[in-house]
């Protein structure tokens, strides 16, 4: 074995390559094999090459043999072009010759290897090698090559020759036809070079053609049939080649086409059944109009014959091996849709078919387990329907609907019920041993068939529904849960059609369910039933809220479904369904309230009752008292549900002394959240009308005091009350942000209401908050949400309040100092002086205004923010900028208009600079739209904005640029930004080609 | 002429989509009022990637082809939009191979936008973002950020 290791020595004679090529088969280090493949390589391209390559195609050894021909391979493609005629006429020669002594000598490893070195020398030889196949085949012939130039003129049909080889040679030669369509189609058509070859191909396909009608005639025998089946691979490459090259040439396609009848009589010989059904399945699936009708029926009478009776055997024997026969009759289905769909009396074309493709939906076992097929048939399906749909809404048919539609109506009517049935959830002993790839497959199959269902409901609309409607009560009757959870899931499938349907007939359609026992039923935990059933269940309330929403009369019954599903493993799935069934029927279920409160209480000593349930089902309780009237009934619905939280923030106390930090965190924050719930159940819907003219103003006082005073103010101490549960949370940021979504959720309001408090609560929140508060840019936004709602019209002025809020901002911007620090915090405080508009515009500008000797600070900050690399900041600061420039409004004071104009022009010079600096670079691409913004508003107000662009390009602050944006170019793009005058869109397209030019992304900066 | 290759394309990805789309993927051509499809609106639907913090979410959103498609690509939003740094507050989605001037391409199929966009949800671009919440949280509290994102999950579950 030594010698296998030893370091790789130059071979000095031809035995020693031999040893070599040995070598470089056996197992060796990765290192050993390169130094071998080096030593050959350098061979290979060596002059000696061609000479190496011939003699080691004479070995005894296959792998030298190989190597031989591989050889030729490679010396073809790097010398081939270049060869002269006599070399290109030896390495043909020599090539033939060694093809016809390994075909004698069945080496298929070698023999396939000459193949491909032939197919190279038809691609890279200068010379055109005219008829490739009768060369061959007149070689095989003779035993010998012979020599090419006579066989151009030869006038003996191949197919005498043929006659006279034997199998192999046949084999042979169709491994050479392959890899020639296959290589030569993978070459561009569309150069003169090729051009000429791909013309070769249309004389060439004629002995191809010959070849494979011997192959394919000549059947019995084992080696005869493996000649067959090399012939199908051939016919398959062969059409593969034509389809995109002889779109426009008929005649090379026709004589394809007159092997199809040959090629399908493979499908009826059991050998070759397997290999034949792929390929046609391949060929009608990319390439359905190579097959002419007369094709198609004979395929689909070989089916009948030949393929159907193992595929009805094999489905019922649930035979993995049935895939391809089933693929084969999906395939042929979809290829000639039209016919069965619309010539329905048509015995092959139609009945036929529509039967197979029913018993492959009837076949027993489940999709992603042990039925492969029922999936690929929705492809058959879908594409039935899409034909039959579109020949329904097509205007062709506007008076007249197509004849055959009952009939199809029909057939689609079983459909459902077979995808219906092929839908029902396994029972548990066979979901028990499902791994995730049965059941994503089982679930896929189900997505699928419901997008097939949609597309099945628009041809057969509500006589569809009814179909599953009757299944579900007869599940239900029988008791039969898994086939009940498969008709809801249906049902489910197909709300938004219905939904969205309100007339009358749709709406006593579904009715009978939810008049049926249904929900009794599933809401009975003492039956045993499987949880999907109840999930799916649970489902329906959601696909169908709206309806019951209208019907009212259903409620209690799915209420108590869900409240009694709470307490088990839907309780995820049972809370939403409540929170948006209690949120948009809450009118109907004010006499519920009591019953809800007790069950609420009750499911909080559930295990189930965790922060996620808890917040939904409170909202929606919450939701309930909202419809009470008047003020006075929610009091004390809404004590109960307050209390529940204070009993969260007492036990959170509670643990907080014990040291339980987990637990702290949990209750504390919990609480908060549901307290947020509480308030954002109690917010008015939308849809509810609101007085506008006030005419009812007597109300409005009463309900306005009432929230102030006496047993409504008492709701609102408790409310601010479990704000000190921060004392012991208020280090998390979740807890700081539910704080703030409580506050949050009486902004909102038009209308005094619990949680509509004093504006004072949020901003002594705000000045409790420092830097190192979590999430206080959350407590900004808020402050920011605070007086956005009180600039609405109506709505009360706060000055004393915006003005706290800058002051506090101003503060986190000065400890700040650098925006990059807390981009969140940043921007949340830039932030608060955009939303200083019209009303509260002059605490912003106002020479009296209290943050007045803060301002230069906060401009600075907002300079600063420009040119920091955190994006927010930066738009944020844009945004401010912007407005400052031009005020978007006029309900302005002329005297703070002035002002402003002041400020520009005292900051126009360096917001310019920082504006530039950015363009030139030193942001991202994205950022330039906003960049745009102020820069536009500075050229449409500012005279000035000339002089300070200019400054701003030619003063040392101007960053190293790509060496095209010289002088030149710079004054150019200032004269294109001024001459543009305002037309944002072409100045974003400026910004961008000076952006580019700057930092050396395009060549040549255009100078046009 | 644009129209049709806008059309002829549209039926060509929903035929490729139905032979072969990625697991727990849903797109769909949404319905005109007469009953029909509307080719170029779909509704789709992602699910959270399997071993990410994502997995079990499914997220809706709704994909607009405008005539130009396919020279120019469709519009994604999410609807209700999600909290994530590439998702604007509107929605929609901000993702390089949606974007006409950086690297959409006329052959990319609506499969490979989904996936992209289900492989955006974990692999966040902090390059562009496109939402301050989802962002600033991201960046500075990157625990906060998944607990977030974990509620976004339990709030859009996949059954």
């Amino acid at each position: 074995m030594s010698g296998v290791n030893a370091p790789v020595a130059a071979p000095t004679n031809i035995e020693e390559v031999e040893q070599l090529v040995k070598r470089l088969y056996q197992p060796n280090s990765p290192k050993i094999i390169q130094e071998i493949n080096n030593q050959l390589q350098h061979l290979q391209l060596s002059s000696d090459g061609w000479q190496m390559a011939d003699t080691l195609l004479g070995s005894n050894d296959s792998t030298v043999r190989f190597f031989g021909a591989l050889t030729f391979q490679v010396k073809l493609n790097n010398d081939g072009p270049s060869l002269d005629h006599s070399t290109a006429q030896t390495v043909l020669t020599r090539l033939v010759f060694w093809l016809v002594q390994v075909s004698h000598d069945r080496d298929a490893m070698v023999c396939r290897k000459l193949c491909s070195a032939l197919t190279t020398y038809f691609l890279r030889s200068p010379f055109i090698w005219k008829r490739p196949l009768q060369h061959l085949a007149m070689s095989l012939q003779n035993g010998n090559a012979v020599v090419e130039a006579p066989v151009e003129n030869s006038s003996t049909d191949i197919s005498m020759i043929l006659r006279d080889l034997d199998s192999y040679q046949i084999i042979t030669l169709l491994w050479f036809s392959s890899t020639l369509a296959d290589e030569v189609g993978k070459v561009d058509p569309n150069t003169a070079a090729n051009a000429q070859m791909h013309t070769l191909m249309e004389t060439i396909v004629r002995n191809a053609s010959a070849l494979m009608q011997h192959a394919f005639t000549n059947q019995g025998g084992e080696e005869t049939n493996s000649a067959s089946s090399e012939a199908l691979k051939c016919f398959l490459n062969w059409v593969n080649y034509a389809q995109p090259v002889w779109q426009k040439k008929p005649e090379g396609l026709e004589v394809l086409r007159a092997l199809i009848e040959p090629a399908a009589h493979c499908l009826t010989i059991p050998d070759l059944q397997r290999h034949s059904l792929d390929v046609f399945r391949d060929l009608l699936e990319s390439y359905t109009t190579f097959f002419q009708p007369e094709h198609l029926h004979l395929l689909a009478q070989i089916i009948d014959t030949y393929i159907q009776p193992v595929l009805l055997q094999g489905l019922q024997d649930k035979d993995p091996e049935v895939l391809p026969y089933g693929q084969m009759v999906i395939a042929l289905g979809v290829a000639t849709v039209t016919q069965v769909v619309e010539e329905p009396t048509n015995q092959y074309g139609s009945i036929n078919m529509v039967k197979l493709q029913f018993e492959i939906l009837k076949a027993p076992g489940y999709p992603g387990d042990d039925d492969e097929l029922s999936i690929q048939a929705i492809e058959f399906w879908n594409t039935y329907i899409e034909h039959l749909n579109d020949q329904i809404f097509s205007s062709d048919h506007d008076v007249e609907l197509p004849p055959y539609l009952d009939h199809s109506k029909a057939v689609l009517t079983q459909v459902v019920e077979l995808l219906w049935a092929k839908m029902v959830i396994p029972p548990n002993d066979v979901s028990k041993d499902w791994g995730s790839d049965q059941s994503d497959g089982f679930k896929d199959f189900r997505l699928d068939a419901s997008d097939l269902m949609l597309s099945i409901c628009v041809c057969l609309g509500q006589s569809m529904l009814k179909q599953f409607i009757d299944m579900t009560l007869q599940s239900l009757h029988s008791k039969q849960w898994r086939n009940l959870e498969a008709a809801l899931f249906c049902l489910n499938i197909l709300s938004e059609n219905i939904i969205e349907n309100q007339s009358s007939t749709v709406e006593d359609g579904i009715r009978p369910i939810f008049s049926s026992s249904l929900f009794r039923e599933v809401g009975d935990f003492s039956q045993s039933m499987p949880a999907q059933t109840r999930r799916t269940a649970i489902d329906m309330l959601g696909s169908y809220g709206q309806y019951v929403e209208r019907h009212a009369e259903y409620l209690p019954d799915a209420l108590r479904f869900l409240f009694a599903s709470l307490e088990t493993s839907l309780c995820n799935s049972a809370a939403k369904s409540i929170s948006s069934l209690c949120s948009t029927c809450r009118v109907s279920l004010t006499s519920e309230l009591p019953g809800f409160l007790d069950q609420y209480k009750r499911f909080l000593k559930s295990p189930t009752s965790d922060s996620y349930t808890k917040e939904k089902v409170i909202y929606a309780i919450a939701c309930i008292v909202q419809a009470l009237n008047p003020e006075s009934a929610k009091v004390q619905p809404l004590h109960a549900l307050l209390e529940n939280i204070e009993n969260d923030i007492q036990a959170a106390k509670e643990y907080n002394d014990a040291g339980e930090a987990g637990m702290v965190e949990v209750l504390g924050i919990t609480a908060l959240k549901c307290l947020t719930s509480i308030g954002k159940g109690l917010q008015v819907p939308e849809d509810v009308v609101i007085n506008i003219y006030e005419e009812d103003e007597g109300v409005d006082v009463a309900r306005d005091r009432f929230w102030q005073s006496g047993e409504g103010q008492a709701i609102q101490e408790r409310i601010m009350g479990c704000f000190s549960v921060l004392q012991i949370v208020g280090a998390h940021g979740d807890a700081i942000e539910a704080a703030c979504d409580v506050l949050r959720t009486g902004f909102a309001e038009t209308e005094p209401g619990p949680f509509v408090l004093p504006p004072t609560v949020t901003v002594s929140f705000m000045q409790q908050c420092t830097l190192r508060t979590p999430q206080l840019e959350t407590v900004l936004s808020t402050a920011c949400t605070l007086i956005t709602q009180h600039s609405r019209q109506n709505s009360v002025q706060i000055d004393a309040e915006a003005t706290a809020i800058c002051q506090q901002a101003v503060l986190f911007m000065q400890q700040l100092g650098n925006p990059s620090l807390d981009p969140g915090v940043a921007q949340s405080c830039i932030d608060v002086f955009g939303r200083l508009q019209d009303r509260y515009t002059h605490i912003f500008i106002d020479e009296a205004s209290p943050i007045a000797t803060d301002l230069p600070s906060v401009l600075n900050f907002m300079l600063q923010a420009i040119e920091g690399v955190e994006p927010f900041p930066k738009r944020a600061a844009l945004q401010v900028w912007t407005r400052l420039i031009k005020p978007t409004t006029n309900k302005i004071s002329d005297s703070i208009r002035e002002r402003s104009a002041q400020i520009v022009v005292a900051y126009g010079p360096q917001l310019t600079g920082a504006l530039i600096r950015q363009i030139a670079g030193m942001a991202w691409r994205s950022e330039l739209d906003y960049i745009c913004e102020p820069l536009k508003a500075l050229v449409m107000n500012q005279p000035a904005t000339k002089l300070w662009l200019e400054a701003a390009m030619t003063n040392d602050s101007f960053p190293c640029v790509h060496e095209a944006v010289d002088d030149a170019a710079k004054r150019r793009f200032i004269q294109q930004i001024m001459g543009l005058r305002g037309d944002l869109r072409k100045m974003r397209d400026v910004t961008k080609e000076f952006y580019a030019a700057c930092r050396g992304t395009v060549l040549s900066y255009n100078r046009s | 002429m644009a129209t049709s290759l806008c059309m002829t394309r549209l039926q060509e990805e929903r035929k490729n989509w139905r032979k072969d789309h990625p697991f727990g993927f849903v797109a769909r051509p949404a319905k005109t009022s007469a009953g029909a499809l509307d080719l170029k609106k779909w509704e789709c639907a992602i699910p959270g990637k399997e071993k990410t913090l994502w997995e079990g979410g499914l997220f809706k959103l709704e994909v607009l082809f405008p005539d130009e498609y396919p020279t120019k690509p469709p519009k994604c939003r999410f609807t209700p939009p999600l909290f994530h740094p590439n998702v604007y507050p509107s929605g929609t989605v901000c993702l390089s191979i949606l974007n006409e001037e950086e690297g959409w391409r006329p052959a990319i199929t609506i499969k490979e936008i989904l996936i992209g966009i289900q492989m955006l949800l974990d692999e966040v671009n902090p390059e562009s973002p496109a939402q301050a919440d989802a962002y600033n949280l991201f960046k500075k509290d990157r625990t906060a950020y998944e607990k977030r994102v974990r509620q976004v999950v339990k709030d859009n579950p996949a059954s």
